[in-house]
C-alpha cells in the first residue's frame, strides 16, 4: 500500500506537469490576449502593456515562469481584475462553490441511491418505472433550463426563495437543486443497473439459501458490491461540482469559482486560467486517488498493484 | 467370414463432432435479440426512437415552410401554435414545426455518433487499462486524467481556429473528451470483475486477454456502460447547443434541438411554447433511449442467458 | 467485520467533508435586505450593474461598469447636471485662451477627499500624468493625447515635466493643449481624467482595491465591496454639493444574467437596471417599466473592401439598399432603436451645440430593392449569378445572431445571392477583424467624446479601427482639415462632406442607432444617463412615493 501511494503521488506530479504544459501551450496558441478590445489600442500603448505584464518575453521564459508559480502556489494577479490575485479568487470562490456542490452531491447521493435501490428491488413494477421516468427527466432537462424553471416558479411565481445572490442557506437551495438533477438521475440509474446485476450473482443465491434475512442480504452483500460504478462516478463528479458551474453560478449570481473557469478563457486571463486549471487538476487527481482507494475497501479482491511487482 | 482390416473405412471425423450439440445453437447476439423482443418497455422505446428518426427525415418535408424562411412582421413573429403553424413561430417568424424536425436531424445524429464513439473508444481503453493493471493501468489512467483536467473550452477554441465550423468539427470536439469518463468506469468494473472465478477459469483455459476482455469482462459490465452511453446522448445534444453558441457548431440559421432550447429558455415569460416543443421532444427521445437501454441491458446480460 | 467498519468509516468521512464544506460556505455574513428597507427613513436605491468592475482606479477604467461606480465616487473638473448639461464640478470656473489651446481651471476651494485631505490642483496634475505614464500602461491614455506632449510622454519620449498640465498653486490648474479641442471640457467629465489623492496614492499603490483605503471626492463613498456580489455606497457628507445629494445609500449589485435580473426587478429587489431581456423588452417599454433613451452609438456591418466582390462599390451599395432597417429594429432588436439614416448617430453637436449633427446631415441611406438589383447587375452579377458566397462574421451573442440571420435572409431574397453565417468566440472574432480575415463583419462604434469626430476619424486610411481597409484620399483630406482647425464652420462642413462620401462608398453599412434601455421603479427619480455616457448618474437621484 505504501508503495502504491508513493507511486501514485509521484505520478500525480507528472500528471500535473502535463496538465500545466498542455494548458499553457494551448492557451498561448489560441488567438487573442488579455488586453484585446474592440477598439484597437494605439500600438505604443499596447506595447507598454505587454512590457508591463511580461507578455513579450520569449515563450519559454513565460512557460518557466508559470511552472515556477505553480510550484510556489502563487499564481500572481489576474490580468483582467488587477485588484485580485488568483490565490484570492480561489480562496474566496472555492468555499462558496463547494458549499453548493456539497449540497448537490449530498442530494444526488441520498435521493439517487434510494431511488436506484428501490427501483432495482421492484424491477419492472410500477415503482420501478415511475422512479426511472423521473430520473430520466433529470437527464433530459439541461441544467440551465432547470435553473430557469426553478427560478421562475420558486422565486418569481411563489416567492418562497430569493432568486439570486449569496448570503443565507436559502441561496444555496436552488443552485444545488439545479446542479443535482443530472447526477441524481445518473446515480439512480447506475445503482439500479448494477444492483440488478449483483442480485443475480450466485453468492446472493447462496446467502438466500443460507436463510439470511433479505435486509442483511441487501445491506451486507448487494449494496456493497453494487456501489462500485457509483463510486467511480463520484470521483470526477465531486471534482466537477465542488469547483462550481459557470452556468448555475451566473444564473443565480453565486460568487463561486465556477465562472472563472469559463470567464478566464473568454478573457484570456492567463494567470487565472493556469491557477484554476491547476487547482481543479489537483482536486481531480485527489478524488481519483480516493476512488481507487475506495475500490480496495469496497472490494478487497481488487489489486491496484501488480502481483508481479 | 473373415473380418479384415480393409473392410473398415475411417469416417472423416474430427474430435469436435463427438461433442456436437444437437440443438440448433443460438449465438449470444441471437439470444439477446430474442430476449429484447420479449421486453415490452424496450420495444416501446425502440418504436419511439424509430418514429422520431422517421419524423426527423420527413418532418421538414410535410410542412409547407422551410426551416429558414422568415416572416419579419409584427404578426409573423412569435405566433402562438395554430392551424397554419402547428408549433407556432419563433422571433424571426420561422415555423417552429419545421425547425423542430430539422433540428432533430442534427441533434439525433450528434447524439448517436457521440454515443457510439464514446462507447467504442471508452470501453476498449478502459477494458485494456483495467485488465492489464499495474503500470499500464497507471499510465493509461493518468493520460485520461490529464485530458480531463485541461479545460474543455480551451480545446474548443483551439479547434475553432484550426477547423471550419460544422458537424464534423463538433463530432471531433465531443468525441475527443466524451470517452474519458466511460473509460474510467469500465476500468473500475474490470478491476473488480477480473478477480472473479470465471475469469480465472478462462485464463486457465488459455483464453487470450483480448477474448477475456471482450467476451467476459465487458458483457458483464454492460449495465453501467449502457447507463453512461444513454446519458451521453442528451449531454451531446446540449453540448452541441453550447458549442454552436461558441461558433463551433452548425451555423445559424440551421436549427438544432440544443439551440432551440437555449433560445426557448429566454422566452419562458413571454412565449413558453417556444421552450415547450423542443424540450418535449428532447425529453421524449431521452426517455425512449433510457427505456430501450434498460431492456438492452437485460437482454445483453450474460447471467440471464438461458 | 473489519471490512464493514472501514465501509462505515468511508461513509462517515464523506459526510464529514460534506458538512464541513457546507458549513464554511454558509457562514458568510447575511446580506443586508437590499432595497426593501421601506420603514427606515433613509433613501436607498438598488441598482444592478451586471458585471464586476474590473478596477476602481480612475486611470485604468475602460468600461461602462467601472464608469458608473467611479461617477458616483469621484468628481472631475466638470460634470453633467440633471438637465444633461455640462457644468463646473471640482472646478469653479475655467478661462480659455482665445486660440483655444490654453485652459486655466480654478479649483473649488474647501473641497475635501473622503479622508479629510483638501482636493487640490496637484491631485489633478498627478492623476493626469499618472494616466499618461508609460509604466501605468493605461488603455485609455490616448484620451489625454490632446494635452501638450501627452502622446510623447506616453511613448517615453519626453519627461513628465514637459507635459502641458501644471498646478501653479493649490487651486490653479493650467492645461496646454496640442491643438484646439472643442470637446476638451467634456473630456474632463470623463472618469479617466478624475483626480487622485496624490498623498494616498503615493503612499499606497493599492489604495483603490479596498473600501477601507478608497479615497474619493464624489457624492458617495465606498462602504463595502463584496466581489461578484455587490458594492455599497453611502452619501458622502463632505462632498461640496452634498446639499443636492438626496440619496443616503446606493447598493450596486452584480447580477449578470438578464433573466435573473428581470425576476429580481419584478419581485422588487432591484430599483434600477439595464439590459432588459430582448424577448421582454417590448412589453416593458409598453407598460412604462422601462424607458429607451437614445444612446449615441451605431450598429453597422463592415465590408472588407479588399475582398472580392466587396471591392466593388456597386455591390456594397446594393447590399445596403436591400436591408429593411425598420423591420430589424421593430421585429428583431425590439427596444426602440432608430433605423440608421447615416453613419453618425443622433446626439452630437452641429455648428452650435443646440443643433444636431445627424439632423443637419439629413438621411444619407436609401433603401431601394429595384435600384439594388440594377446595381448588382451593373457590377456583373445579374440576379446574384456568379456572385461569390458572402460570409457574415459576428461574435456569438443571440442578438448579433438574430440580426445576422435577418440580414442574410434579406440579401438572399432580394438579391438572389448566397450568404453564410460564421459565429466566432469574442477574441477569435477580434483577431479575424484585425487580420482582415472576413468578408462582412458585425461592427459598431461608441463615442469617446462629445463630437462627431469620434466617429469620423475611424475610417481614415490606415486607421487602427478601420477594419474595412477602405481608403479615400478626399475623405482623409477632409478629416485632416477638420482636425487642424478651431473653426467650427470648417470642422462641421468637412465632417458632413466626409460622411456623404462614406455613405456613398459604403465601406460600412449602418443598421441602427442604439438606445439605452433602463428600467426604473416608479419611485426612482433623478437617475439618468449623461450624454454619450453609457453609465447611470446617481448624484441627483431621489426616492419619492415609495410605499
Amino acid at each position: 500500500m505504501v508503495r502504491f501511494m508513493v507511486r501514485r503521488l509521484a505520478m500525480a506530479l507528472v500528471s500535473l506537469f502535463f496538465v500545466v504544459t498542455l494548458t499553457f501551450f494551448i492557451m498561448k496558441a489560441i488567438p487573442g490576449g488579455p488586453f484585446a478590445s474592440e477598439k484597437s489600442l494605439p500600438p505604443n500603448i499596447l506595447a507598454a502593456i505587454n512590457e508591463k505584464y511580461h507578455l513579450n518575453d520569449p515563450l519559454w521564459k513565460q512557460y518557466v515562469d508559470y511552472l515556477g508559480r505553480t510550484a510556489r502556489w502563487d499564481f500572481g494577479p489576474s490580468f483582467k481584475y488587477p485588484n485580485r490575485t488568483v490565490n484570492d479568487i480561489i480562496r474566496d470562490g472555492f468555499p462558496v462553490s463547494a458549499a453548493v456542490g456539497a449540497m448537490a452531491v449530498g442530494l444526488a447521493l441520498g435521493v439517487g441511491l434510494l431511488a436506484g435501490v428501490m427501483s432495482a428491488l421492484k424491477q419492472n413494477h410500477f415503482q420501478d418505472y415511475g422512479t426511472m421516468v423521473l430520473a430520466t427527466l433529470g437527464f433530459s432537462v439541461p441544467s440551465f433550463v432547470m435553473a430557469g424553471l426553478l427560478q421562475y416558479f420558486l422565486a418569481y411565481r411563489w416567492q418562497v426563495l430569493p432568486p439570486a445572490l449569496w448570503g443565507s442557506w436559502k441561496n444555496i437551495v436552488m443552485p444545488a437543486l439545479a446542479l443535482s438533477a443530472l447526477p441524481t438521475a445518473m446515480i439512480a440509474r447506475l445503482m439500479r443497473s448494477s444492483m440488478l446485476e449483483v442480485l443475480q450473482q450466485d453468492y446472493i443465491k447462496t446467502a438466500r439459501a443460507k436463510g439470511l434475512s433479505e435486509r442483511v442480504i441487501i445491506y451486507r452483500h448487494v449494496l456493497r458490491n453494487a456501489i462500485l460504478p457509483v463510486v467511480t462516478y463520484l470521483g470526477p463528479l465531486i471534482a466537477g461540482v465542488f469547483t462550481g458551474s459557470f452556468i448555475i453560478e451566473s444564473i443565480f449570481a453565486v460568487p463561486g469559482l465556477g465562472r472563472w473557469f469559463v470567464l478566464s478563457i473568454a478573457n484570456r486571463d492567463y494567470t487565472v486560467i493556469m491557477g484554476t486549471t491547476v487547482f481543479y487538476s489537483l482536486f481531480l487527481i485527489a478524488m481519483n486517488l480516493l476512488v481507487d482507494l475506495a475500490y480496495v475497501i469496497i472490494d478487497p479482491r481488487i489489486k491496484l498493484v501488480d502481483r508481479k511487482e | 467370414m473373415e473380418i479384415s482390416r480393409d473392410l473398415f473405412q475411417p469416417i472423416a471425423q474430427g474430435r469436435e463432432d463427438a461433442e456436437a450439440i444437437v440443438r440448433p445453437s443460438t449465438t449470444y447476439w441471437q439470444d439477446a435479440w430474442r430476449r429484447l423482443k420479449q421486453n415490452k418497455g424496450a420495444m416501446a422505446g425502440l418504436v419511439i426512437i424509430i418514429l422520431l428518426t422517421v419524423m426527423a427525415i420527413i418532418g421538414p418535408w410535410i410542412s409547407p415552410y422551410t426551416y429558414d424562411a422568415q416572416q419579419l412582421t409584427a404578426e409573423g413573429t412569435n405566433r402562438l401554435p395554430d392551424a397554419t403553424h402547428w408549433f407556432g413561430t419563433d422571433d424571426l417568424g420561422r415555423d417552429l414545426f419545421t425547425r423542430v424536425w430539422y433540428g432533430a436531424r442534427i441533434s439525433l445524429l450528434i447524439g448517436f455518433v457521440t454515443a457510439l464513439v464514446q462507447f467504442l473508444i471508452g470501453v476498449t481503453y478502459g477494458g485494456i487499462s483495467g485488465y492489464l493493471g499495474g503500470w499500464v493501468d497507471e499510465i493509461m489512467m493518468r493520460v485520461v486524467e490529464v485530458l480531463y483536467a485541461v479545460p474543455f473550452l480551451l480545446y474548443v477554441v483551439l479547434l475553432m481556429v484550426l477547423m471550419e465550423p460544422g458537424l464534423k468539427t463538433i463530432l471531433i470536439a465531443l468525441g475527443a473528451v466524451y470517452w474519458l469518463p466511460i473509460a474510467r468506469l469500465v476500468r473500475g468494473q474490470v478491476l473488480s470483475l477480473k478477480e472473479q472465478e470465471y475469469v480465472l477459469a478462462a485464463r486457465a483455459l488459455g483464453a487470450s486477454p483480448w477474448r477475456i476482455i471482450f467476451r467476459h469482462l465487458i458483457p458483464n459490465s454492460m449495465g453501467p456502460i449502457l447507463v453512461y452511453t444513454t446519458l451521453a446522448i442528451p449531454e451531446a445534444i446540449f453540448a452541441e447547443a453550447w458549442l454552436s453558441f461558441l461558433g463551433l457548431g452548425v451555423s445559424a440559421p440551421i436549427a438544432s434541438w440544443g439551440s432551440l432550447i437555449s433560445d426557448g429558455i429566454a422566452s419562458i415569460r413571454q412565449y413558453p411554447f417556444q421552450l415547450f416543443f423542443p424540450a418535449f421532444f428532447i425529453s421524449l427521445t431521452i426517455l425512449a433511449f433510457n427505456i430501450f437501454g434498460d431492456g438492452l441491458r437485460d437482454a445483453l446480460d450474460p447471467q440471464l442467458r438461458k | 467485520m473489519l471490512r464493514n467498519k472501514s465501509w462505515v468509516l468511508l461513509l462517515a468521512l464523506v459526510l464529514l467533508v460534506t458538512v464541513a464544506l457546507a458549513g464554511c460556505g454558509g457562514q458568510k455574513p447575511q446580506p443586508a435586505d437590499s432595497g426593501s428597507s421601506t420603514k427606515a427613513p433613509e433613501k436607498a436605491i438598488v441598482y444592478n450593474l451586471g458585471a464586476e468592475p474590473e478596477t476602481l482606479e480612475p486611470a485604468m477604467q475602460i468600461g461602462a461598469p467601472e464608469g458608473t461606480v467611479l461617477m458616483a465616487l469621484m468628481e472631475g473638473l466638470y460634470r453633467y447636471n440633471a438637465d444633461r448639461k455640462l457644468v463646473p464640478g471640482a472646478a469653479e470656473k475655467v478661462d480659455i485662451s482665445p486660440d483655444g489651446k490654453k485652459y486655466i481651471f480654478t479649483i473649488r476651494k474647501g473641497m475635501k477627499w473622503t479622508n479629510g485631505d483638501p482636493v487640490t490642483a496637484h491631485d489633478f496634475e498627478y492623476a493626469w500624468k499618472y494616466l499618461l505614464d508609460k509604466n501605468t500602461a493605461a488603455d485609455y491614455a490616448y484620451l489625454a493625447y490632446c494635452i501638450k506632449n501627452g502622446e510623447k510622454f506616453n511613448n517615453g519620449e519626453v519627461t513628465a515635466d514637459q507635459v502641458g498640465v501644471k498646478a501653479t498653486d493649490d487651486y490653479t490648474l493650467e492645461v496646454e493643449l496640442e491643438a484646439p479641442t472643442p470637446y476638451f471640457l467634456d473630456l474632463t467629465a470623463c472618469s479617466n481624467l478624475f483626480p487622485v489623492n496624490k498623498k494616498v496614492a503615493e503612499a499606497n499603490k493599492e489604495w483603490h482595491t479596498r473600501p477601507e483605503t478608497y479615497v474619493g471626492n464624489g457624492p458617495f463613498k465606498l462602504a463595502a465591496w463584496e466581489h461578484q456580489q455587490k458594492l455599497e455606497l453611502v452619501k458622502n457628507p463632505d462632498y461640496w454639493d452634498a446639499a443636492n445629494v438626496k440619496l443616503d445609500k446606493l447598493t450596486i449589485i452584480l447580477v449578470e444574467d438578464v433573466n435573473t435580473m428581470l425576476t429580481m426587478f419584478e419581485s422588487g429587489q432591484i430599483d434600477v437596471a439595464e439590459d432588459a431581456p430582448v424577448k421582454d423588452v417590448k412589453r416593458l417599454l409598453a407598460d412604462g417599466t422601462a424607458v429607451a433613451l437614445p444612446d449615441p452609438s451605431t450598429y453597422y456591418y463592415i465590408l472588407n473592401t479588399k475582398k472580392k466582390p466587396l471591392d466593388n462599390v456597386k455591390v456594397r451599395q446594393a447590399l445596403s439598399m436591400v436591408i429593411d432597417r425598420k423591420a430589424i429594429v421593430e421585429n428583431v432588436t425590439r427596444a426602440g432603436q432608430k433605423p440608421a439614416t447615416g453613419y453618425v448617430p443622433f446626439g452630437f453637436p452641429d455648428l452650435t451645440p443646440d443643433k444636431d449633427f445627424r439632423e443637419a446631415g439629413g438621411a444619407l441611406i436609401k433603401e431601394d430593392v429595384n435600384k439594388a438589383k440594377k446595381l448588382l447587375a451593373e457590377a456583373g452579377y445579374p440576379d446574384g449569378k456568379g456572385m461569390p458566397e458572402i460570409e457574415i462574421l459576428y461574435n456569438n451573442s443571440p442578438n448579433h445572431q438574430k440580426i445576422a440571420e435577418a440580414i442574410a435572409q434579406m440579401w438572399k431574397d432580394n438579391l438572389g445571392i448566397k450568404v453564410k453565417l460564421a459565429a466566432q468566440e469574442w477574441q477569435v472574432y477580434l483577431d479575424a477583424l484585425d487580420a482582415g480575415n472576413f468578408m462582412v463583419a458585425r461592427g459598431g462604434w461608441m463615442p469617446d467624446y462629445n463630437d462627431a469626430m469620434t466617429f469620423m476619424d475611424v475610417h481614415v486610411t490606415g486607421g487602427g479601427n478601420n477594419h474595412s481597409f477602405w481608403s479615400n484620399k478626399e475623405y482623409d483630406r477632409l478629416i485632416a482639415g477638420a482636425k487642424n482647425t478651431n473653426d467650427q464652420n470648417i470642422r462641421i462642413k468637412n465632417m458632413h462632406e466626409a460622411e456623404r462620401i462614406l455613405m456613398d462608398e459604403m465601406p460600412v453599412i449602418p443598421i441602427y442607432f442604439y438606445v439605452n434601455v433602463t428600467m426604473y421603479k416608479p419611485w426612482v427619480k433623478g437617475v439618468f444617463v449623461p450624454p454619450f455616457g453609457g453609465y447611470q448618474e446617481f448624484k441627483w437621484a431621489d426616492v419619492e412615493g415609495k410605499k
